[in-house]
């Protein structure tokens, strides 16, 4: 069990108009080879700009302080060029959304025969160029019909009619299916999966998930999603984020079974409604660049205390997991 | 309160004049027979996916398409026989929220302005009068005064749906319709948004009509659910017995205790729809235990057992 | 520091409205500002001196009061032909998209045929018939202008028509006057300002060539009847580019002005991309 990613302290800032958005706020992750990771929050916690961050493809933001560890190497500091190499072959991302994700201009098989050019190394325009469509003859042909069988195109027929067809004609889930490929065929370390089952219906929800469940078992994974579904299937751990920070993370049984931050405990409520009875939280929207002082939750939380209104709390590593909230900084060791 | 016998509504797509040699005009029946009544203060759940006719549903209902075929009789009135006066306090008792609310909001007016559209419409209120129903309605749906001064660009997506729904208080109607109230929102805001229906239907007896794919939002709310598909009500049962009692195959496809055939194939088919000529059972061509009668006689909406109705061969009466 | 923050924003529509203003201010204190009466005679053909900064025209009157104002004028008709082009091509426009069938074919068809008319020899030919006379002027070039304003604003209408918020507002029992004034308008008042810009700088442009032609009003005296007079009055074969230039350029400075406000507009008016940080 070796750490395989390291985030330290992690600030990533964007310049607006209207001033700074601080997306990230000094954020703390680990990762080791084997584990899957959750990212749970909701648009605005700084969950996409996390993972852009860590293939450095956070621009227009800048990573404003702190560090990022891949591998042994700080990511952060790396050359352009080197990370170049790195994405794809060390990080790998699995976008949400197949129909603005895929060239809709080329057939599957073309996009997919470039990655199977950087693969063999030719990196270079015009191997992209002419990569066209693999076929038998084609290295790395086992590979790729190795890698799709896995994931459902059992036989050559059904494989090659995936490799004919173009991204407007895949349903959802065959589409996801082919994102993971994509993101397989370099075989990398890690591999990052943003919002999978947010685009899917019912249906393809199930298969995605049976897939995402089996890839976990063999890959290092991390998963972003609000879902809770999803992350409970697949993840065995989970940090949950609000406004930059992650406010709570630990063992995913834990977690969802017994949240101990507010905030979580919202979240999960509101993902599990009791028939006919109301909730009368209020979660509003919270300003990214004038933030409030001390915990960014606090304005809406049901539990919060003056302290929280002054203070920014500071992770605290109990049974199970770390929380970041002044309920529980008292009764607990302090992190560093 | 309102009811709505065999209502149907069809779409021609025209090819331009080369193509119509080779291949006929589509037709989609976007409504295609459809029957259901809504009682008043009821919360009635509409559920189905894209394409299943839900949205031009609503829209007829509001007559912003005319129906083809059948009636909507609201309040004891046949709404295709209202003369423009009669129309106009109909639209002022019955309220559609769009699906795609933030189209909806017009990015020139502030939010005050756009709130105050419907009582101006109607000349309703003297300008104090008209300050106060504002704020009611802001209060209900959780939102703060201050936003009034902005325009709808500075809203984020889940305050620009409340505003839209707050806006269809204003006329205090008596009759909410909202097509896909919760999708595209994040889980938090879009329980808000749950809640605050239950809560207006509790407190003041708003009758709502709820078009959704989002089955969580149809058990929590629904009094009773409709199943729509291919423009057909494939079931109709009370919202307590919606998760155990189902029992028709797209309903359970839906919840995920099924699988359908198109789901299997997936390779998206877009004239899949218009294939369908009427013959069998709509839900046919999809349907993972479908029989050969499927094809060949429509099953009408039966009862199955009090409260429940189902249209499928399978289902025992 | 907030003028800075205003260049930035759009440096087109400052540049340009700057000047603009600068001209028209000029214009308007031009009884204050210039340091002779402009109709007073004196010692003609006089060239330009500390006395007379641009001279003394054929008939003694000091130049430099002239342009200013002249500036009155040639700035008025503009605006007053460019405002009755707006709004009749505005009315034209919004009707005929919003409410298509018949009324939208008879009015494009009127449309149509006014905008094949050739503008200038229009001009000429009803100004050389009615006689000169500044309403006149104002009326005619209006009324020739209106077309193209309501081709635009047409097919702008065409596409808000089918936007949300009108189905929305119909929905809540909105007739189609109400969503014509309070959404379509305002919706289409982008547009119609970058149009309107341009047409007053046609405008001037058409005045100042009729008035150059001599069919101008001489009782009011605009930049081109100005260089009416320097031409035909013998301005040029004495050389005297204190008469003939400054009326030239002042048209040109204006039209240039307008010309980058209405870029600036136009990039304003255009749709707006989605932020694609919203997430």
């Amino acid at each position: 069990m070796s750490r395989l990613l390291e985030v330290r302290d992690l600030h990533v800032h964007f310049d607006t108009a209207r001033g700074v958005v601080r997306a990230n706020n000094g954020i703390n992750l680990a990762l080791d080879t084997g584990d899957s990771l959750g990212i749970m929050g909701e648009s605005g916690c700084g969950k996409t700009v996390l993972i852009l961050s860590l293939m450095r493809l956070q621009q227009p933001g800048v990573i404003a302080g702190g560090s990022i560890w891949f591998d042994g190497r700080e990511v952060t500091r790396v050359s352009q060029k080197e990370m170049q190499r790195l994405r794809g072959r060390g990080i790998a991302l699995i976008p949400q959304n197949h129909s603005t994700a895929l060239n809709p201009a080329f057939s599957i098989g073309e996009q997919l025969g470039e990655i199977l050019q950087r693969r063999r190394g030719k990196t270079g325009i015009w191997h992209m160029l002419t990569a066209g469509s693999p076929s038998a003859g084609t290295p790395g042909y086992g590979h790729l019909s190795r890698t799709l069988s896995s994931l459902g195109f059992v036989n050559e027929k059904a494989l090659q009619r995936l490799l004919a067809s173009y991204p407007h004609e895949l349903s959802g889930g065959m589409g996801q299916r082919v994102l993971i490929a994509m993101a397989l065929l370099l075989e990398p370390k890690l591999v990052i999966a943003d919002e999978p089952t947010t685009a899917l219906d019912r249906g393809s929800r199930v298969e995605t998930l049976d897939l995402l469940g089996r890839l976990s078992d063999n890959t290092t994974l991390i998963v972003v999603s609000h879902e809770v579904q999803t992350l409970a299937r697949i993840c065995n751990r989970v940090a949950v984020m609000y406004g930059g920070r992650v406010v709570e993370s630990g063992s995913t049984g834990r977690v969802f079974e017994n949240p101990r931050h507010p905030y979580t405990r919202i979240l999960l409520q509101s993902q599990q409604l009791a028939r006919g009875k109301t909730i009368s939280l209020f979660v509003g929207a919270l300003d990214m660049v004038r933030f409030p002082p001390g915990c960014p939750f606090h304005p809406f939380c049901p539990e919060a205390m003056p302290v929280c209104s002054e203070e920014e709390p500071r992770e605290t590593v109990l049974e199970g997991g770390r929380v970041a909230c002044h309920l529980y900084s008292r009764s607990a060791t302090c992190l560093k | 309160m309102l009811e709505v016998r065999e209502l149907r509504k069809t779409f021609t797509l025209r090819h331009n004049i080369f193509a119509r040699l080779g291949h006929p005009d589509h037709v989609i029946r976007a409504v295609d027979g459809v029957s259901f009544e809504v009682n008043k203060g009821e919360i009635f759940g509409i559920a189905g996916k894209s394409g299943s006719g839900k949205t031009t549903l609503g829209k007829t209902i509001l007559r912003l398409f005319e129906p083809d075929n059948g009636s909507i009789v609201y309040k004891g009135r046949d709404i295709s026989r209202l003369s423009p006066e009669e129309l106009k306090g109909y639209r002022r008792q019955v309220q559609l929220v769009f699906q795609d609310a933030d189209s909806t909001l017009d990015p020139r007016h502030k939010l005050y302005s756009i709130l105050e559209e419907p009582l101006l419409i109607h000349g309703l209120g003297t300008r104090i009068e008209r300050q106060v129903i504002i704020r009611c309605a802001l209060e209900q749906v959780n939102l703060p005064y201050s936003l009034l001064e902005r325009h709808p660009s500075e809203l984020s997506g889940g305050q620009r749906r409340r505003a839209a729904l707050a806006r269809a208080l204003v006329l205090s109607p008596e009759l909410i319709i909202t097509d896909e109230p919760t999708t595209g929102l994040d889980p938090v805001v879009a329980a808000q948004i749950l809640s605050l229906f239950l809560r207006l239907n509790r407190e003041t007896r708003l009758t709502l009509v709820v078009i959704t794919h989002d089955l969580a939002a149809i058990n929590y709310l629904s009094h009773r659910v409709a199943v729509m598909y291919g423009g057909k009500i494939v079931e109709l049962v009370d919202g307590e017995l919606f998760e155990s009692s189902a029992v028709h195959p797209y309903t359970r496809f839906l919840q995920g205790f099924a699988v359908s055939n198109n789901v299997v194939s997936g390779y998206t088919d877009i004239h899949r729809l218009s294939e369908t000529a009427g013959q069998g059972c709509v839900y046919a061509a999809a349907c993972s235990v479908a029989r050969p009668e499927c094809f060949e006689a429509a099953p009408r909406l039966r009862q199955t057992e009090p409260g429940h109705l189902v249209a499928c061969l399978l289902a025992r009466g | 520091m907030k003028l800075a923050k205003l260049f930035r924003r759009n440096p087109l529509i400052f540049c340009g409205s700057t000047l603009i203003i600068l001209i028209i201010l000029a214009a308007l204190f031009s009884p204050w500002l210039a340091p002779h009466d402009p109709w007073q005679y004196q010692q003609a053909f006089l060239e330009p001196s500390r006395e007379h900064w641009l001279g003394t025209n054929d008939v003694g009157q000091d130049i430099f009061s002239e342009l200013l104002a002249a500036g009155r004028v040639s700035l008025g008709v503009g605006f007053v032909a460019a405002l009755v082009a707006a709004a009749t091509g505005a009315v034209v426009g919004i009707v005929a998209g919003f409410r298509r069938g018949v009324l939208d074919e008879v009015l494009m068809g009127a449309t149509d045929t006014v905008l094949v008319i050739p503008v200038l020899p229009l001009v000429v030919l009803i100004s050389a018939y009615l006689g000169p006379n500044l309403i006149n002027v104002c009326l005619l070039i209006g009324l020739v202008m209106w077309p193209s304003i309501a081709r635009i604003i047409r097919s702008r209408v065409l596409s808000l028509r089918q936007s949300g918020y009108v189905e929305s507002a119909r929905a809540l029992g909105a007739g189609d006057r109400w969503i014509m004034l309070h959404h379509i308008l305002p919706n289409a008042m982008p547009v119609l300002l970058a149009k309107f810009v341009l047409t007053m700088a046609g405008a001037m442009l058409i005045e100042a060539s009729v008035s150059f032609l001599g069919l101008g009003d001489p009782g009011a005296k605009s930049w081109g009847m100005m260089l009416y007079y320097a031409f035909s009055r013998g301005g040029f074969i004495r050389e005297m580019w204190w008469w003939y230039l400054p009326p030239g350029l002042a048209i040109a400075l204006v039209i240039f002005a307008l010309n980058l406000v209405n870029l600036g507009f136009e990039e304003k008016s255009d749709p707006r991309l989605k932020r694609v940080l919203e997430g």
